[in-house]
C-alpha cells in the first residue's frame, strides 16, 4: 500500500530510490522489446492483446482505484475511440494516426462531460450512471448498422502495412510503457496527492483547499482518453471492431485484472491484465471452468488478501529481505 | 517502498514474460507426421457454443471418415506415391469475437501447421481472421458463417460451403410467391445474420420488381420481451412473418407471437434450422406446430454415399440424429482430404489450387466446386435449401412435409383450424 | 393512431411494467438495508429460473409448478445468505474501507462466476418448462397465461412484502437498521443476523421473479441481464431506496418502453429505458423518489 500520511505525501521522493526503479523499468522495457523475437507471431498476438489490457487497466486504476471514481463504462470509452478513429478513417479519408488521436480527444471530451455529470453523486450512482452509459453506447452502436455495420462488424484500415503481430507489439508496448510511466509522474506530482486525498475523503480534500470539481473532471477526461486511444490502435490492429467487445463481460475482465493484480499500485493492473490474459488463451481448452476459476480467485483475494498479487509480492520480498 | 514499486514493476514484466515462453514452448512442438486439419469456431460465450460443439463433432467425424473410409491422404491414391499418411483435428475457440478468431487463426497456422482451417459460424470473426488466411495461403472454408463481405471481398484462401443471404432470400420469397402471398413482415435481430438478410430480401424484390410489400423491423439481440414489435405486426395482419432470430430470439418470438394471437394465424417462417433440434419441441410444445422453417437436409433430399455413411456414424458415435452443422462440418473436412489428394500435396497453396479447379464429393449429391466467380459467388457452394412445415406436435423434421421447391414438395402448407 | 391498439399497448406495457417491479424491489430492499448494490441480482434471478425448471422437469411435474415456486424462492434466498456470510459479513466487521467498492467487485465478480459456472453445469442452452396457465384476454389484448401468474404473484409477494416490512417486529428491525445502523445496534439488534436476512430476502425476491418467468423469457445463462438491466433502470428512476419509487418506476418503464415503441421506432426500445434514466440522473439525481444522496 502506497502510504498516504499527508506529511509524508508532500515531502520529496528518495533520490536513490527512485534511479534504480529507472534503471529497473528501462532493463525491464528493453527486455520486454526483443521478446517478439524469441516467439511466435502467435504468443506475440496474445501478448500484444495483453498490453491493450495493460493500458485499459491502468487507466481505469487511475480512475476508480486512486480516485475513487468507481467508473464501469471504461471498455465502453475504449469502443467508442475504436468507432471514432475508424469511422473518421473511412469516411473522411484522415490518415489513421490522425484518426487514433481523434478518438483519444472524443473519448477525452466524453469523459469530462461525464466527469461533469456525475460530479455530485456517490459512488453507486456514479457505477449505475456509468453502467447506463456504457450499455447504451453499445446498444446504440449496434442498432445503428448502417454506420457501425452493427454485429456484423466494421472493416477498419491497418495502422501498419505489416500483417505481422511484431510491430503492433512494439506499438502497444510503447503506448503501454508511456501510459503507465506518465501515471507514474502523475501520481508523484502534487496533483497525485490531491486525487489521494479525493478518494480518501472528498470533504477535507475540499477543506484543505483542493478543487474537487476540477481534479475529478480532469481524471475522468484523462484516463477515458487514454482508453479511447488505446481503443483505437486496437481496432487498427485487428482490423474488425464489433460491439461484443463492448459487453459488461468485458468491463468486469478488466476489473478481475486490476483487483488481482493489486488495486491503487502501478505493477498492480500491468500484472493482472498480463497474467489474466495470457493464462486465459492457455487454458482456452478448458472453456468456461476457467472463468469460473478467475472468478473465484478475485473473491477469494477480495476476502483475505484485498491488496492483491502485488501486495503479496511485497510481503514475500518484505520477508526475504528481512530474512537475508 | 518507492523503490519496491519499481521492482515490483519489473517482476511483472518478469513473469508475464516467463509466462508467455511457457505458452509458446508448450504449444510448440508438433508431431510433423500428421497432416493437422483446424477448425475455428465458437466454443464459449458470447459466441453461439452449441453451433461450435455441433461443429466440432461433424469435424471429428469427419476426420474418423478420412482415417479409416478413405484409408488417410496420398498413399496411391489418384497416383500420388506420397506415404500414406493420416489426417489429425486441431480445435481452437473463436468466441465468436474478432480479436479471439484471429488469435485462433494464427495458433492453428503457425503453433498446429493446419494446412486447412474451417468451421466459421459468426461471421464477424470469419470476416476479422480471413485477411490471415491470405497472408499465410492457408484455406480457410466457411462452414456456417453467411455474411455476404466473406466471399464478396474474393480473398484469395477463402471460400465457403453455407447458403448466402440472397440464397435464403430467394428461398423465401419463391415461396411467398408461389403461395400467392404479397404483404411479408420481417423481425431481425441486429446481427450481421438478421440485417444481411433483410437488406437481401429488399434487394431482390427491387431487382425482380415482385409484388411484395416488405415491413422489416430490427430488435436488440439482448431484448426479451418482443411484444411491441409483434403488436405492431398483428394491427399491420401480414400474410406471413419471417423470424430472423437465432437461438434464444428465435424461440421467444413464436412464443410470444403465439400469446399474442399473431401466430399461427398468421404464418411464420423460421429463417434457418433451429426446429430440428432436440430443444424445439421441449421449449415450445404444443406452440410450435405450424411453423414453416428452412432447412439445408431434409431425409427426402439424396444423401450422397459420403453423408449416408456420416449420418450412420454420427448416430452410433453420439447417439443422436446428425443435423446440418454436423454434416456440413464433416463435409469440409472431407473436402479438404481430397483438395489434398487432388493436389498430391500437404502444400497449403497447391491445396488452395485445387479447391479452385476440382469437384468435391461432400455430404450432399452433385459435388462441390468452388470456381473464381463473379462478387459474392467468389468461391462460394451452397448446399440445397427447403422450407419444411410442422404439422404436430413432436414430429420430428424428417417426418414434416416439404412445401418449397416444387420439385420437392411433398405437402402444401396447412392453416390452422 | 387506432385506439384499440393504443390500449394493447399501453396494457402489454403495465403487465410487463408489474414485472418489472419484482425485479426492481429487491434490489431497492438489499440498498435500504446495507447501503449496497448487488450487481449479481440478475444471476440470483437466473439461478431462480434453472431451480424451478429442475423441479417441474426432474421431479414436481408440470402440474405442481405452483409447488415448486416457494421451494425456488427458499433455495435462491438460502444461496444469498450463505454468499452474504463468506463475502459481505466482513464489509461490515470494520477493517475495510471503502465498502461501496469492496460490495461492487464482490457481486461483479459473482456475477462472471455465476454465468459460467451456468454453462459448465447446464450447458449454452435454453430450457423452458411449459406455461402455467392458458392465455387470457383483457379487453382486446390477449396475454400468455404465464404472465398473468407472474403479474399476479408479483402482485401477491409485493403486498406480504410490505406487509411484514410495516407489520411485523422483523420489519421494525429491517426498517430500523435502514434508517440508522448504530441506532438499531445500540437498541440491540443483532446487525450481522438482520443483514444475512435482509440479503436473503432481497435475493429470493429476485429468484422468484425468475421462477415466475421461466416459461415467459426462457431459461438460460445470461438470462438475469434482462432483470439485471431494467431492475437499475428502474431503482435509478424511482430512486434508490425508495419501495414506492420502485414500482411507480417499473410502471413506468414498461409504459415508456411500450408507447416509445409503437410511437416513435420498435428497433430502439431498449435505448428508451436508459434514455429516461440518462435524463433523470443529469435532471434529477435522487431519482423520482429518492433519499436525499449526499454528496462523496
Amino acid at each position: 500500500m502506497i502510504p498516504l500520511g499527508w506529511a509524508r505525501a508532500l515531502g520529496p521522493g528518495m533520490p536513490g530510490a527512485s534511479t534504480v526503479r529507472a534503471a529497473g523499468a528501462a532493463a525491464g522495457l528493453a527486455a520486454a522489446a526483443l521478446l517478439p523475437f524469441a516467439l511466435g507471431s502467435y504468443p506475440v498476438h496474445v501478448l500484444t492483446v495483453a498490453l491493450y489490457y495493460v493500458i485499459l487497466a491502468s487507466s481505469w486504476n487511475l480512475l476508480a482505484g486512486y480516485t475513487g471514481l468507481f467508473s464501469l463504462a471504461h471498455h465502453a470509452l475504449a469502443g467508442l475511440g475504436g468507432y471514432t478513429s475508424a469511422l473518421l478513417v473511412l469516411r473522411a479519408g484522415i490518415p489513421v494516426p490522425l484518426g487514433i488521436a481523434c478518438g483519444g480527444i472524443l473519448t477525452y471530451a466524453t469523459g469530462y462531460a461525464m466527469g461533469a455529470l456525475t460530479l455530485r453523486m456517490r459512488t453507486l450512482y456514479l457505477a449505475l450512471a456509468t453502467w447506463a452509459f456504457a450499455e447504451s453506447t453499445r446498444v446504440v452502436i449496434s442498432m445503428e448498422y448502417g454506420l457501425t455495420r452493427g454485429d456484423l462488424g466494421l472493416a477498419v484500415p491497418k495502422l501498419l502495412a505489416a500483417t505481422s503481430p511484431r510491430p503492433y507489439y512494439e506499438v502497444f508496448l510503447a503506448a503501454a510503457a508511456a501510459t503507465v510511466a506518465g501515471l507514474a509522474i502523475l501520481l508523484r506530482s502534487r496533483i497525485g496527492y490531491r486525487l489521494r486525498a479525493i478518494r480518501d475523503d472528498e470533504g477535507v480534500a475540499r477543506a484543505v483547499g483542493v478543487n474537487t470539481v476540477r481534479w475529478k473532471r480532469f481524471v475522468f477526461a484523462l484516463s477515458s482518453g487514454i482508453a479511447g486511444a488505446a481503443g483505437a490502435i486496437y481496432g487498427h490492429y485487428i482490423g474488425l471492431l464489433s460491439p461484443v467487445g463492448m459487453k459488461f463481460d468485458e468491463m468486469a475482465l478488466v476489473i478481475i485484472m486490476v483487483v488481482l493484480g493489486g488495486q491503487r499500485t502501478l505493477a498492480g493492473p500491468v500484472l493482472g491484465a498480463a497474467v489474466v490474459e495470457v493464462a486465459s488463451e492457455a487454458l482456452r481448452a478448458y472453456g468456461q471452468i476457467r472463468m469460473v476459476v478467475f472468478a473465484l480467485t478475485v473473491l477469494a483475494v477480495m476476502r483475505i488478501y484485498p491488496s492483491g498479487l502485488m501486495g503479496i509480492a511485497r510481503a514475500m520480498a518484505r520477508r526475504w529481505l528481512a530474512a537475508a | 517502498m518507492k523503490a519496491a514499486m519499481g521492482r515490483g514493476g519489473v517482476a511483472a514484466l518478469t513473469v508475464a514474460m516467463a509466462l508467455a515462453l511457457g505458452v509458446a514452448t508448450s504449444v510448440g512442438w508438433a508431431a510433423p507426421a500428421p497432416v493437422t486439419l483446424g477448425v475455428l469456431t465458437p466454443l464459449s460465450p458470447p459466441g453461439d457454443t452449441s453451433a461450435g460443439q455441433l461443429i466440432v463433432r461433424g469435424a471429428e467425424l469427419g476426420v474418423q471418415y478420412i482415417n479409416t473410409a478413405m484409408g488417410g491422404l496420398f498413399g496411391g491414391k489418384n497416383g500420388c506415391t506420397l506415404p500414406a499418411t493420416p489426417v489429425r483435428l486441431a480445435v481452437e475457440d473463436s468466441s465468436g469475437v474478432p480479436e479471439r478468431a484471429v488469435a485462433g487463426f494464427r495458433r492453428l497456422v503457425t503453433e498446429d501447421h493446419a494446412v486447412g482451417v474451417f468451421g466459421a459460424f459468426h461471421s464477424s470473426a470469419m470476416l476479422a481472421a480471413a485477411p490471415l488466411a491470405d497472408e499465410f495461403m492457408v484455406p480457410y472454408i466457411s462452414t456456417q458463417a453467411s455474411a455476404a463481405d466473406i466471399t464478396r471481398k474474393h480473398f484469395a484462401a477463402v471460400f465457403r460451403t453455407h447458403p448466402i443471404d440472397p440464397d435464403r432470400a430467394a428461398t423465401w420469397l419463391g415461396f411467398i410467391q408461389a403461395q400467392g402471398w404479397h404483404r411479408v413482415a420481417m423481425l431481425a435481430e441486429n446481427t450481421d445474420y438478421g440485417i444481411g438478410l433483410v437488406e437481401a430480401t429488399k434487394a431482390l424484390i427491387a431487382q425482380k420488381k415482385m409484388n411484395v410489400a416488405l415491413d422489416a423491423v430490427i430488435f436488440d439481440r439482448t431484448s426479451s420481451d418482443l411484444t411491441p414489435q409483434l403488436l405492431k405486426f398483428k394491427a399491420a395482419r401480414p400474410d406471413l412473418l419471417i423470424n430472423v432470430g437465432v437461438g434464444t430470439p428465435a424461440y421467444l418470438i413464436i412464443k410470444q407471437a403465439h400469446d399474442i394471437g399473431l401466430f399461427p394465424q398468421t404464418p411464420m417462417l423460421g429463417s434457418y434450422d433451429f426446429p430440428v433440434r432436440a430443444e424445439y419441441w421441449k421449449n415450445l410444445g404444443p406452440t410450435g406446430v405450424y411453423l414453416t422453417f428452412i432447412s439445408y437436409y431434409h431425409p427426402r433430399m439424396a444423401l450422397s454415399p459420403l453423408g449416408k455413411w456420416a449420418a450412420v456414424e454420427y448416430a452410433k458415435r453420439y447417439h443422436d440424429t446428425a443435423i446440418y452443422s454436423n454434416l456440413n462440418a464433416f463435409g469440409d473436412a472431407v473436402i479438404l482430404a481430397e483438395a489434398m489428394s487432388q493436389a498430391c500435396s500437404r502444400d497449403p497453396r497447391k491445396v488452395i489450387a485445387a479447391l479452385e479447379r476440382g469437384r468435391f464429393d461432400t455430404w450432399i449429391g452433385g459435388g462441390a466446386t468452388f470456381p473464381r466467380a463473379d462478387g459474392v459467388l467468389w468461391h462460394q457452394w451452397s448446399p440445397p435449401l427447403v422450407i419444411l412445415q410442422y404439422t404436430q406436435a413432436e414430429q420430428t423434421y424428417d417426418q414434416a412435409p416439404i412445401l418449397y421447391p416444387p420439385s420437392m414438395k411433398t405437402g402444401t402448407y396447412q392453416a390452422p383450424r | 393512431m387506432d385506439p384499440t391498439l393504443l390500449t394493447q399497448y399501453v396494457l402489454a406495457g403495465l403487465v410487463i411494467g408489474g414485472i418489472y417491479c419484482l425485479m426492481a424491489v429487491g434490489i431497492t430492499f438489499i440498498y435500504s438495508v446495507m447501503k449496497m448494490i448487488n450487481w449479481a441480482m440478475g444471476e440470483f434471478y437466473m439461478i431462480g429460473g434453472y431451480v424451478q425448471y429442475v423441479l417441474i422437469t426432474a421431479w414436481l411435474g408440470p402440474q405442481r409448478w405452483a409447488l415448486a415456486l416457494p421451494l425456488a424462492v427458499l433455495t435462491v434466498a438460502a444461496l444469498g445468505m450463505l454468499v452474504q456470510r463468506l463475502l459481505l459479513q466482513p464489509m461490515f466487521a470494520g477493517q475495510l474501507e471503502r465498502l461501496d467498492e469492496y460490495a461492487t467487485i464482490v457481486t461483479i465478480s459473482l456475477t462472471v462466476l455465476f454465468r459460467n459456472l451456468a454453462v459448465v453445469l447446464f450447458g449454452p442452452y435454453q430450457f423452458s418448462p411449459r406455461d402455467y396457465a392458458p392465455p387470457v384476454q383483457l379487453g382486446p389484448l390477449p396475454i400468455n397465461g404465464s404472465r398473468v401468474v407472474a403479474f399476479l404473484g408479483a402482485a401477491v409477494l409485493l403486498g406480504l412484502f410490505a406487509l411484514v416490512v410495516r407489520r411485523t417486529w422483523l420489519g421494525l428491525a429491517l426498517r430500523s437498521v435502514a434508517q440508522n445502523r448504530l441506532g438499531a445496534l445500540a437498541a440491540g439488534i443483532n446487525l450481522s443476523r438482520i443483514d444475512m436476512l435482509a440479503f436473503g430476502i432481497g435475493v429470493g425476491l429476485a429468484g422468484a421473479a425468475g421462477a415466475l418467468l421461466a416459461p415467459v423469457f426462457l431459461v438460460y445463462p445470461e438470462s438475469g441481464a434482462l432483470s439485471t438491466v431494467k431492475g437499475f433502470e428502474i431503482i435509478v428512476i424511482g430512486g434508490l431506496g425508495s419501495l414506492p419509487g420502485s414500482i411507480v418506476g417499473g410502471f413506468l418503464l414498461g409504459l415508456v418502453e411500450s408507447l416509445g415503441s409503437v410511437l416513435i421506432s420498435p428497433s430502439f426500445r431498449d435505448v428508451y429505458g436508459f434514455g429516461l434514466l440518462l435524463l433523470l440522473l443529469a435532471l434529477r439525481p435522487t431519482g423520482l423518489w429518492g433519499e436525499q444522496a449526499r454528496e462523496a
